[in-house]
C-alpha cells in the first residue's frame, strides 16, 4: 500500500470528516452528559410504556440508553456514505482512472482507500466514546461496566457498513437505493425493540453484535465479534476482487 | 514482423448492450502521430480507456508497445503518457507539488524536464491548483503526460481550453517527441488540428472506424467557408468556372462560397479586383461528415 495516495486522501476529505467528527462528539458527550437521567427508572419506565408495554426492565434500560449507543448509528452513516463515496460519482471515476494511467496496480489504489476508510472509522469511534465516557464522569457517575468493551464490536460495525457501502459505490449507480439501504440499516437496529426477547430475528440486528451481547437477553457473546471481524475481512476481499474489474468508464 | 507502437484488432466494447466501439481495427507504426477524429460520444476516449485498461473489451484484442495492454497493463502503463480528457485536480497544494507528486507515482523522474515544460507552457508552479483556470490544468496534464519522455503518448482532447500559444507550443513539443522517434495518439474534435499535426487520422462515427487519411489527404480535402466582401459589386460568373467552389452566393459586393481542398484558383480570381476583407471559416465536424463522408449531420 502506498502511504502518499493515504495521505492525499486525508488531506482531500478532512473536512468531511471534521464535521462528522463534530456530529459524533457533540452526540456522544450530550447523552453522557444525559446519561444520569437516562439510568434513572423513572425515565425508563415511562419511555418503555410508550414504546412497548410488553418489554421488561432490561429492555426498557437499553431502549433509553439507545442514545449512547447512538454511535453506530452515526458511525455507520458516516462509514456507508464516506464508503461509497471513495468509489462513486464521475469525478471520483476520473480521478481514480488518471491514478491508474501510471504504472500503479489497481490493488494499491483499493487498499490505500480501504485503509483510509478503516483510519476514518477507529478514529470516529474512539472520539466518540472518549466524548460520551469523558461527559459520563464529568456528571460525578463512574463509568458503566463493560462500556469500554463496546468499542471493538462498535468500530467493526462501522467498518463493515463502510465496507458495504464501498460495495454499493462501485456497483450501483443509484443514489436512491443507498438512501434505501440506510433505512433499512436503521430499520434493523431497533428492531430487537418490538420483539419477544427470545425471537430469533434480534441476530439480524446491528446492536446485537455493537454490544457484544443481545440487547434483549443479556450476556457477552465474544463468537459474534469473531463473526463481525470474519465479515470485515470479507468485505474487505469483495470489495478489492470489484475494484479489480471495476471498468471506470 | 513489423514493429508497431499500437495494433487493434476487432477491438469491440459494449455498455449495456449498447456498442459504444465495433470492430476497431489500426495499427501506429513508431514515430508516427496519429490522430482519431469524431464527434462526442464516437469511441474516441473508449479506445484509449481500453488501451490504458480502465476498461476491458467485450472481444478483440489491443497491444501496446508489443504487449497486450491487459495482461501487461503495468509495464505499458509505465511506458505511456496520457492526458485525459477530464483532468481533478487536488486542492491545498500548488501546482510544483502536485507535479512532484505525480513524478513520485511514476518513480525515477526527473524534475528538470518537467520543469522546463511548465516553463515552455508559461505555467506558474507556485499557484495552488483550485486557483488554476482550465488553460492552466491542461497545462499540468500536458506536462505531466510528457515528462518522462514515453514511448507513447495519448492524449485526449489535449488543445481544449489551450490559448493559442500553448496550442503552438503543444505542436512544437509533439513535433520534437515524434523527430526522436516517439508516437503520440490523440483524439480531437478539430479538423483543423487533426489535419495540422497528424500523419494519419482514424475517422470515427458511432464506434466505427470509417476511414483512415493521411494527414495531407484530409488537408486536400478540406472544406473552408470563405466569404469575401469587395469595394464594388461583383459579377459571380467569374467565380462559376471554378471547379472546387460551392454554395456560392452573391450579393452586391459579397461572396460567400465553399471551397474544397487549395484555395489558390479563388484567391488569384478574387485578386483582380479591390478586396476589403476575406474571412475563412472551418466548418463544423457535422458538415464535413455530411459532405465528406455521406453521413447526415443529424446522425453524428
Amino acid at each position: 500500500m502506498r502511504l502518499d495516495l493515504l495521505r492525499d486522501l486525508w488531506l482531500e476529505r478532512r473536512r468531511r470528516f471534521a464535521f462528522w467528527c463534530i456530529m459524533v462528539v457533540g452526540w456522544s458527550g450530550v447523552c453522557g452528559l444525559l446519561f444520569p437521567v437516562l439510568v434513572d427508572e423513572i425515565w425508563v419506565e415511562v419511555v418503555m410504556d410508550w414504546f412497548n408495554p410488553a418489554l421488561d426492565l432490561q429492555q426498557g434500560y437499553w431502549l433509553v440508553a439507545l442514545p449512547a449507543v447512538g454511535l453506530p448509528v452515526l458511525g455507520g452513516s458516516f462509514a456507508f456514505l464516506e464508503g461509497g463515496s471513495l468509489f462513486k460519482g464521475q469525478t471520483v471515476r476520473h480521478a481514480i482512472a488518471f491514478l491508474l494511467a501510471y504504472p500503479l496496480p489497481r490493488w494499491q489504489v483499493y487498499f490505500s482507500r480501504l485503509a483510509y476508510l478503516l483510519s476514518a472509522c477507529f478514529l470516529l469511534t474512539v472520539a466518540g466514546y472518549l466524548s460520551g465516557s469523558g461527559m459520563i464522569l464529568l456528571t460525578g457517575y463512574p463509568l458503566p461496566a463493560g462500556l469500554s468493551g463496546l468499542l471493538p464490536g462498535t468500530f467493526l460495525l462501522i467498518l463493515l457498513l463502510g465496507e458495504l457501502g464501498v460495495l454499493f459505490g462501485m456497483l450501483s449507480k443509484s443514489f436512491w437505493l443507498d438512501r434505501l439501504a440506510g433505512i433499512v440499516f436503521l430499520f434493523l437496529v431497533y428492531l430487537p425493540f418490538g420483539m419477544r426477547s427470545g425471537s430469533g430475528w434480534v441476530r439480524y440486528s446491528p446492536l446485537f453484535y455493537v454490544l457484544g451481547e443481545s440487547p434483549l437477553m443479556g450476556g457477552v457473546d465474544v463468537v459474534n465479534l469473531l463473526v463481525l471481524s470474519l465479515l470485515c475481512v470479507a468485505g474487505g476481499l469483495a470489495g478489492g476482487y470489484v475494484f479489480e474489474r471495476l471498468e471506470l468508464e | 514482423m513489423r514493429y508497431l507502437v499500437l495494433r487493434t484488432e476487432n477491438l469491440t466494447k459494449e455498455f449495456h448492450r449498447r456498442p459504444a466501439l465495433c470492430g476497431v481495427t489500426l495499427e501506429v507504426d513508431p514515430g508516427e502521430v496519429f490522430g482519431l477524429l469524431g464527434p462526442s460520444g464516437s469511441g474516441k476516449s473508449t479506445l484509449l480507456h481500453i488501451l490504458l485498461d480502465f476498461i476491458r473489451p467485450s472481444h478483440g484484442q489491443a497491444l501496446v508497445l508489443g504487449m497486450d495492454c491487459q495482461r501487461n497493463g503495468l509495464k505499458v502503463r509505465r511506458l505511456v503518457g496520457y492526458l485525459p480528457q477530464n483532468l481533478t485536480l487536488p486542492k491545498g497544494i500548488t501546482a510544483g507539488q502536485l507535479l512532484e507528486r505525480f513524478a513520485a507515482l511514476r518513480g525515477g523522474v526527473e524534475m528538470t524536464f518537467a520543469d522546463e515544460l511548465a516553463a515552455r507552457f508559461q505555467l506558474n508552479l507556485e499557484l495552488p491548483c483550485e486557483r488554476l483556470s482550465p488553460g492552466e490544468r491542461r497545462k499540468i496534464g500536458l506536462v505531466q503526460a510528457f515528462m518522462h519522455r514515453p514511448e507513447l503518448i495519448l492524449l485526449d482532447e489535449p488543445s481544449r481550453d489551450l490559448d493559442t500559444a500553448a496550442q503552438r507550443e503543444l505542436y512544437r513539443l509533439i513535433a520534437e517527441f515524434r523527430a526522436e522517434g516517439r508516437s503520440v495518439v490523440m483524439a480531437s474534435q478539430s479538423i483543423s488540428e487533426m489535419e495540422r499535426i497528424c500523419d494519419r487520422v482514424a475517422v470515427f462515427y458511432r464506434g466505427r472506424i470509417i476511414a483512415v487519411e493521411r494527414g495531407a489527404q484530409l488537408r486536400a480535402r478540406a472544406i473552408r467557408k470563405i466569404e469575401m466582401r469587395f469595394a464594388n459589386p461583383i459579377n459571380p460568373q467569374i467565380f462559376i468556372g471554378l471547379n472546387n467552389i460551392n454554395q456560392l452566393v452573391c450579393d452586391q459586393n459579397k461572396v460567400y462560397c465553399t471551397v474544397q481542398g487549395d484555395p489558390d484558383a479563388l484567391l488569384k480570381t478574387a485578386t483582380q479586383f479591390r478586396v476589403l476583407d476575406i474571412i475563412s471559416q472551418q466548418p463544423s465536424l457535422e458538415e464535413v461528415y455530411q459532405t465528406v463522408y455521406g453521413i447526415p449531420a443529424y446522425a453524428t
